[in-house]
């Protein structure tokens, strides 16, 4: 795991460039503390702070093949880098070194684009073919890696975090109110998208060429929920699914580092650990949050689980008062507004994890999406199927969504009923969204935060329409497609997953992602039970290996405590949103309902608070420290900074014009 | 407090809305305007019930669709009408 940054800028000064893209690798330098290399050619620079996970005598980079034509700068890891590269030795390439970047260039150098449809990984990259001039970016098919790029003033800039854009001359951050009232909408920026006005992400699943200060992008794989149908019986499928699991595990063990485990508690990281548990030659490392708040801790499910496989389980307790301290750090990491406060455990459980000297784990993280394990799928069929069932079903399996929520509990099932009723199929009012209806109240309430009024689900009903088959899909499967594209890759991939782990420079391997586990769910989903019984295959697939309490529990969501940590707490930063003056520094925030939305936060009873009320009081919380964090460039409000040093091993420079060749 | 306004009241008090700063009438649908979420209309039935001494059975939300704020104050209007009549015709038979 690493990061990378660079620019296309043919205007700025020779003399300046090393310095400018060592300070933009110094600003993402808590991804790669181990080492830092550049390259440097005429109008361009890019480099690499690196994590070394794989081959970590050899595998510096930047790197190139033996002709230095192509130079490559690798974020990520390619789990399929010893079959790959296998194949490319019969077809003559040449290798000299063990490491899977290695490999990513000579697959891109036989195949061109089309080798990213082969890869089975994570990453994002930056390869330069120094004979053509062009420059392409490429991002792994669900997005679990990120790639930033901005253009502007004849010049064009990449990192994988955008802070790293605050090195580059002249650069400066501004808020953009309609991304945010899309981020608020949703709960997290569209897969192109950013908070920041000009800043774009390359989309999960596409690949860009940057020539002659000219961009092309296009998407190279579209996500596929559709499959075959499972012909097999339900023992057959319940092995098949445990075998695409278990070869998902295999491969992501490929390290030259040890691995360790983040166990929830929960049905997902408890198959990991048991799959890892079964491939280890050693006794494996599992990791997990507690909280001191009863009604979000797992920390018994975690213990039962990690006596059961015989871990050496290690666990972080989180208090209010932890969320409130760090909240700032952890925002800064993210560079998105959130909606919950669950990303800042995360983000200590993985000081925690680096500190017990592991820097790469594998997690749960996707398996929800593709095995429809969320309350919101099964909203999703009881709603779609509202007017086929009779009262008795519609209550039955009312009572089967979110069971942590109180207000859908027994005695408010007559409501619901005649809430859901609203939201049926023929009731459909944002075209191409109906499973997320419901959940979107949520979004437009918060969006009220921006003085612009106009639609801020406009651009996801765009994104829907213009999305090849998906008009032809299922409802389950555009609530599947929507997850994936947003929840998943926006929040639980980026700002709860890989942007907290590598704060602290740990990789985070998701097993559930493998492109062949969610061929496997999407041959199976659906096929042998209605859906209501949650991920009913993959409990049979590991029957009889986890304990018993894994298999039968409800889904408990992973949550944090809300808007109340910082009402108890009242951190400093809380008068960004008590102040009016503070309130009105925020650009495109309508003050006068963020008045009354912190009025009533600050003075309703905790169980009054509604989700909606405690989501948007946290939209706005974290937006104002963005706002002071890379708008206003406040240091202050930056957290520590990180004790990596930027270690430059490698400085490769090409230059032809105004500096001369330091190689 | 008459009670359209004790409701009109409810709802802009709990849901953070001013129906005239805002532009909602009587009759906007709360829902489609991002007023009210499944919490706040579960909150918006215990209010009714408790405020107006009604109980809103099964058959009545079949019936009645509670997104408008005219909607709402029909539905009470016509709840407390029959429990008034039920009343007078309990006290007739007494």
């Amino acid at each position: 795991m690493c990061g990378i940054a660079g620019f296309v800028a043919p205007a700025l000064d020779a003399g300046a460039v090393p310095g400018v893209v060592s300070s933009m690798l110094s600003l993402i330098r808590h991804r790669g503390p181990d080492e830092a290399g550049y390259y440097l050619d005429d109008g361009l620079a890019m480099g690499t702070v690196r994590l070394a996970v794989v081959d970590l005598a050899t595998g510096a980079q930047p790197m190139a093949d033996p002709a230095e034509r192509y130079w490559i700068c690798f974020n990520g890891e390619l789990y399929n880098h010893v079959e790959l590269r296998e194949e490319l030795r019969l077809l003559g390439r040449p290798f000299r070194t063990h490491s899977d970047t290695e490999v990513v260039l000579q697959a891109w150098i036989q195949w061109g684009a089309g080798c990213l449809t082969r890869f089975n990984g994570a990453f994002a990259f930056a390869i330069r073919d120094a004979l053509s001039g062009e420059l392409f970016l490429a991002r792994d098919r669900y997005g679990k890696r990120p790639l930033y790029y901005t253009q502007g003033d004849g010049a064009f800039l990449f990192a994988s975090e955008m802070k790293a854009f605050r090195g580059f001359p002249g650069f400066r951050f501004e808020l953009d109110p309609r991304e945010l009232a899309s981020i608020f909408a949703v709960w997290t920026p569209l897969p192109d998208r950013t908070p920041f006005r000009g800043i774009r992400q390359l989309p999960m699943g596409s690949v860009m060429t940057v020539r002659a200060g000219r961009c092309t992008l296009r998407s190279y794989e579209e996500l596929e929920l559709e499959a075959p149908p499972f012909t097999g019986s339900e023992a057959d499928a319940a092995a098949f699914v445990r075998e695409a699991l278990r070869a998902a595990v295999e491969v992501r063990l490929r390290s030259d580092v040890e691995v360790g485990v983040y166990l929830s508690g929960g049905l997902d990281s408890s198959i990991v650990t048991k799959l890892v548990t079964d491939l280890s030659p050693h006794q494996v490392r599992t990791f997990s949050v507690e909280f001191e708040d009863r009604t979000f801790d797992e920390s018994s499910s975690q213990r039962v689980v990690a006596e059961h496989l015989g871990t050496r389980h290690s666990s972080i307790a989180v208090s209010g008062a932890d969320i409130a301290e760090h909240f700032p750090a952890a925002v800064h990491h993210a560079e998105v507004p959130s909606f919950r406060t669950a990303f800042v455990p995360m983000y200590l459980l993985s000081r925690h994890v680096r500190e017990a000297g592991i820097k790469v784990v594998l997690s749960g993280e996707g398996a929800d999406e593709a095995f429809l394990g969320y309350s919101l799928f099964r909203e999703t069929l009881l709603r779609s199927s509202w007017h086929e069932l009779s009262e008795e079903q519609r209550s039955a399996r009312i009572g089967s969504l979110y069971p942590e929520l109180d207000h859908f509990g027994p005695s408010h099932r007559a409501h619901l009923a005649g809430l859901l009723g609203q939201f049926s199929t023929e009731n459909e009012q944002l075209p191409g969204l109906f499973s997320h209806e419901l959940r979107y109240q949520n979004g437009k309430f918060a969006a009220r935060l921006l003085k612009d009024r106009s639609d801020p689900f406009a651009d996801t009903i765009a994104l829907v329409r213009d999305t090849p088959g998906y008009a032809g899909l299922g409802p389950t499967q555009k609530a599947q497609w929507l997850e994936y594209k947003t929840l998943l890759a926006g929040y639980l991939l980026s700002t709860q997953g890989e942007r907290m782990s590598l704060a602290h420079g740990v990789e985070n391997r998701c097993p559930f992602l493998d492109p062949a586990v969610v061929r496997a769910a999407a041959s199976v989903n659906l096929r042998f039970d209605d859906g209501f019984a949650e991920k009913a295959i993959l409990k049979k697939a590991f029957r009889g290996e986890l304990p018993q309490s894994s298999l039968t529990r409800p889904k408990q969501p992973y949550r944090a405590p809300g808007s109340a940590v910082f009402t108890e707490h009242r951190p400093d930063y809380l008068e960004l949103v008590l102040s009016e003056a503070e309130l009105q520094k925020i650009d495109g925030v309508d003050p006068v309902f963020a008045r009354k939305l912190v009025g009533r936060i600050m003075s309703a009873p905790a169980a009054e608070i509604s989700t909606k009320e405690d989501q948007a009081f946290i939209y706005l919380l974290s937006t104002a420290v963005l706002n002071q964090q890379f708008v206003m460039n406040r240091e202050s409000y930056m957290g520590a900074p990180s004790q990596a040093t930027l270690k430059l091993r490698t400085v490769v420079g090409r230059r032809q014009v105004g500096a001369g060749a330091v190689r | 407090m008459d009670r359209t306004e004790q409701i009109r009241q409810f709802v802009e008090d709990r849901f953070l809305v001013d129906f005239d700063e805002d532009g909602l009438t009587a009759d906007t649908d709360l829902f489609k305007a991002g007023v009210i979420d499944s919490f706040g209309y579960i909150q918006l039935m215990k209010f009714l019930e408790q405020e107006f001494s009604l109980r809103i059975t099964h058959d009545d939300i079949l019936v009645n669709v509670f997104v408008s704020l005219s909607a709402i104050d029909a539905f009470v209007a016509q709840k407390s009408a029959e429990l008034q009549a039920e009343g007078q015709g309990a006290a007739c038979a007494g």
